[in-house]
């Protein structure tokens, strides 16, 4: 059910909000263990908050996403739940402050079901980055769900929450989302509170609903969005156009650039597919090109790196998480927590972007990568002058294999193509399903629009997915 | 040989804004141990900072005040480290685009310019206790300003006095307090020697950390000699970062230029750049006090005081403000600076007083106001002061307890004057015949009966008179 669909049934009593919880918490102790979306689940505060709801629901007095049960990415902070980045390093570390999106959904008395697992730190497109354990595809275990918000995405696809919330810093939402099959929106940057959402790169950091629909994307995306004077890059100006009642007359460009050979045969008939049906509807489609795209992956790996490298530099074992028990003085503290409690990736990304920034090579590689970003953002903007918003796929294919899964880092970095460059550009894009390849795996769809056009972006998404016939992963315990 | 000594200083000043630099934390100092911090302060995972207006506000200010540019875009660069006092392992500074530049100050009428100010955020503290360290994050993200000069001093003197005058302008602008016992304010002085006339600056050294105008002094000293010795033994000196052991005077190398850090710095995406209008520049430029500069000028213009007595009232603000205060209220200008060097500050030296003047500058004026008329006496005014000082009295009340006024009973007066005369026949017949000189043994011997109950100036009149009649 969506949550529009679960508001309706809460409000007119259908059901009760501890019992619509108590059904995502057995959904989740018979599927977590196969699909590993969760790396915390505490029942009894589940319940606690599900009461609370009621009351309010009780009163009349319900909000949109009152005793609904939303997943949290493990990167939110949150007062009585740990959050550790998937890390190690952070086991058991719970913080002394929610983040200001968790105090926006808690004011709605939401149910924050679980913390969910993710790529450590957020560094990854596969989820197997996890320092815990790997989260499995819905629609087939033996294959990745995306990530780094695979967990997220993974949780919608089986039911086991009925929204969640990710983040995306180059794709990191809407890659799982089109993984497994479901909506996900990187809102505009700016647009949701950073405050208290742990920090990968800072400059593209973006948190944003993963649900059923885009609709539901909406509902939470309405809960979470604030200004936040916490945040100096949180956006005081924010409106942006308005959902759309009708595609007719719209004009919807394809990327040219990410429909190329690269990208696999079957997802390329999908969004073309999806394109046609727009023009069926009397919006107006023509390919695009964009040629400074193909510097979006190389640009986006130094500039996140090199961000990334500052940002975590502050788990030095000092202060909170895990510290090595074998230190002798503070230098070992810092090296052996840092080297035992971080993963390969993390260590990869710390080192590249440490390597970016060192001066000799600043000029080489952060400089021009953050004019290369430049360079992308004023293309985008010029098609966004000529386009209502742009259509490609989220991904070059459907999720790949743990068994084929790419060796060498850089092939894996590649895969994020399509992702990465919208949020070079400070711009929303979401992923909604357009088909499933021959072996059951869905596709996806990217909408991208121009900056704080989510709203917009998501009724196009919702014209199209009142017609598409989704077809729902089926886990079996 | 003979050496030319080349300094140049980096000025650290904390601001005394209400607030640290990147969180709403008290920014106050001496607190209990990490009482004064938050999850930003601390860098709890997912922390933000958010830039506090006022220290940009007070840094613009010790701009104007020290003669910079300010500059219309400053922005925020990480500088990466890791130490345990840094909780982000990197400190928000500023490299690339500071927000004050150029700039200057004479001492002695010698130009020392200034490269810089930037605006950046103090370390916390780490307290040594035997064979533990602890941490105190309480000083982690109070703002701090530093002031980078150009190499322009030649003597450890002149350093001295650079950071002497500029911690006198910041405290009368109100941004920092100066203290450098606290380490409110503290400075690294770059130090190298050429040989005289060369115009080729020598490898410099950099030492750290100096809180106090002697260590200065008797830092920069010790590292001239230091490097004249390396060069008199035809050593070469080593670029190197070194620390001041005050204990024995002497500098250490801490870190060599090869083992110098390479901070990484790049942009601070957390924080967009801010925008500073000329409007607002000039805004705060308007709202800026009188600078001491200024001060010293009208003193010795306008007031017609000494070089000397200017300085000594201007070198502490609280005096500076009162002498002016008291000028307002009517005082003549040299009557209030002598009133003020000499038994004013007698009080403040005695009583270690740091705060606020304890004798209201009313009751003040009206004292020297009445010693000036002749209306009590010199004493009598030493004394008035004093008591106002140690009792918190008030003017009228002091005069009147102390009995200080001159009383004017003229009848009195002539009836002491006629006694004495009666006494003293000898020196009365001295003045008879023309020996005028004999007029001050009768004015002390007159002084002496009345115990300062009239003013000499009418004993005087009242004398010569009745010598003359007599």
């Amino acid at each position: 059910m969506t949550i529009k669909e679960l508001r309706c049934a809460l409000d007119s009593r259908e059901i009760s909000a501890a019992e619509l919880t108590k059904g995502y918490l057995a959904g989740i102790a018979e599927l977590n263990p196969q699909i590993g979306a969760y790396l915390h689940v505490n029942e009894e505060l589940a319940l606690s908050m599900a009461e609370k709801a009621q009351k309010r629901i009780d009163a009349g007095e319900s909000a949109p996403l009152t005793g609904i049960p939303i997943g949290i990415k493990d990167l939110l902070c949150t007062t009585d739940m740990p959050t550790t980045c998937a890390s190690k390093l952070l086991e058991g570390y719970i913080p002394p402050y929610d983040a200001t999106i968790i105090s926006n959904l808690r004011t709605q008395d939401t149910v924050l079901i679980g913390k969910i697992n993710m790529d450590e730190f957020a560094m990854g497109s596969s989820n197997m980055n996890s320092g815990y354990f790997p989260v499995k595809n819905p629609y087939d275990l033996n294959r990745v769900p995306g990530g780094s918000s695979g967990g997220s995405a993974a949780a919608v696809a089986a039911n086991l929450c009925a929204g969640a919330l990710g983040s995306d810093t180059g794709g990191s939402i809407r890659q799982p989302a089109s993984f497994c099959g479901v909506t996900g929106l990187r809102p505009t940057y700016g647009l949701v509170s950073r405050f208290g959402c742990v920090a990968f790169a800072s400059s593209l950091d973006q948190v944003g609903p993963l649900a059923q629909s885009a609709e539901d994307c909406g509902i939470i995306l309405d809960a979470i969005a604030s200004y936040d004077p916490k945040e100096m890059t949180s956006a005081r100006e924010r409106s942006g156009r308005p959902a759309t009642d009708s595609l007719k007359g719209l004009k919807l460009g394809l990327i040219e650039e990410l429909m190329g050979s690269d990208v696999e045969a079957q997802t390329k008939s999908a969004v073309e597919a999806a394109a046609r049906w727009y023009e069926a509807q009397g919006a107006i489609v023509e390919r695009i090109s964009l040629p400074m795209l193909k510097y979006g992956v190389p640009a986006y790996y130094l500039i996140s790196a090199a961000e990334a490298s500052a940002n975590l530099s502050r788990f030095d074992g000092v202060r909170y998480g895990q510290r090595s028990k074998s230190y002798t003085d503070y230098q070992s503290i810092v090296e052996k927590t840092r080297g035992e409690g971080f993963g390969w990736e993390v260590k990869r990304r710390i080192l590249l972007g440490a390597y970016a920034l060192c001066s000799g090579y600043y000029d080489a590689y952060y400089k021009k990568a953050v004019q290369l970003a430049h360079v992308v953002r004023e293309e985008y903007r010029k098609a966004l002058e000529q386009f209502d918003a742009l259509l490609s796929p989220v991904s070059p294919d459907v999720a790949f294999r743990f068994d084929n899964a790419p060796t060498d880092p850089a092939q894996g970095y590649i895969a994020d193509i399509c992702t990465v460059s919208a949020p070079l550009a400070g711009l929303p894009a979401l992923s909604t399903p357009c088909g499933y390849n021959s072996e059951g795996m869905p596709i996806g769809l990217m909408i991208t629009g121009k900056r704080f056009d989510d709203k917009f972006i998501l009724s196009l998404a919702s014209h199209y997915e009142r017609e598409f016939k989704k077809i729902p992963a089926e886990v079996r315990a | 040989m003979k050496y030319t000594t080349v300094i140049g200083l980096e000025i650290h000043a904390e601001l005394k804004t209400k607030s640290k630099i990147f969180c709403s934390c008290e920014n106050s100092f001496g607190d209990e141990r990490n009482t004064r911090c938050c999850p930003v302060c601390t860098a709890l995972p997912g922390s933000l900072p958010s830039l506090n207006r006022e220290a940009v506000e007070m840094t613009i200010a010790a701009g104007l005040a020290l003669g910079c540019e300010i500059a219309p875009i400053a922005k925020w660069d990480r500088k990466n480290y890791f130490y345990p006092d840094l909780p982000k392992a990197y400190q928000i500074s500023e490299l690339y685009a500071p927000i004050c530049i150029g700039g200057g100050l004479s001492i002695n009428g010698r130009a020392i310019r200034l490269n810089h100010i930037h605006l950046e955020e103090d370390a916390g503290k780490l307290v040594h206790q035997g064979v533990k360290t602890f941490l105190d994050y309480n000083r982690a993200g109070v703002p701090l300003i530093e002031i980078v000069t150009e190499p322009d001093m030649r003597s450890p003197e002149e350093a001295a006095a650079f950071v002497e005058k500029v911690r006198r302008t910041l405290v009368y602008i109100g941004v920092c307090d100066g203290r450098m016992e606290q380490g409110s304010l503290r400075c690294d002085a770059n130090i190298s020697i050429m040989p005289e006339g060369s115009e080729v600056l020598g490898t410099r050294t950099e030492i750290k950390n100096l809180n106090s105008f002697r260590f200065i002094k008797s830092a920069i000293e010790y590292e001239v000699k230091r490097q004249m010795e390396v060069l008199g033994d035809g050593e070469k000196v080593i670029q190197e970062t070194r620390r001041y052991d005050a204990q024995c005077g002497e500098t250490f190398s801490m870190r060599s230029k090869e083992n110098a850090h390479d901070y990484r710095y790049f942009p601070d995406p957390d924080i967009p750049p801010v925008l500073i209008s000329r409007e607002d520049a000039a805004r705060i430029g308007e709202r800026l006090p009188e600078l001491p500069e200024a001060r010293l000028e009208r003193y010795t213009k306008e007031f017609g005081l000494s070089e000397v007595d200017a300085e000594t009232i201007l070198a502490e603000q609280r005096i500076s403000d009162y002498y002016d205060t008291a000028i307002k209220l009517g005082a003549e200008p040299r009557v209030a600076a002598n009133s003020i060097k000499g038994e004013l500050m007698r009080c403040l030296n005695t009583a270690q007083s740091k705060g606020e003047i304890p004798v209201a500058a009313e009751d003040f004026v009206k004292v020297i106001n009445l010693a000036a008329q002749g209306k009590i006496s010199q004493n009598g005014l030493k004394k008035a002061i004093a008591v106002m000082f140690e009792e918190g009295k008030d003017a009228e009340t002091v005069i009147k307890e102390q009995n200080l006024m001159i009383s004017e009973d003229l009848e009195l007066v002539a009836s002491v004057i006629e006694e004495v005369l009666k006494q003293n026949p000898a020196p009365l017949a001295q003045y008879k015949s023309g020996d005028t000189k004999v007029l001050g043994f009768f004015m002390g011997q007159c002084s002496k009966v009345l115990k300062g109950k009239a003013h000499p100036k009418t004993i005087q009149d009242l004398l010569k008179k009745a010598l003359d009649n007599a």
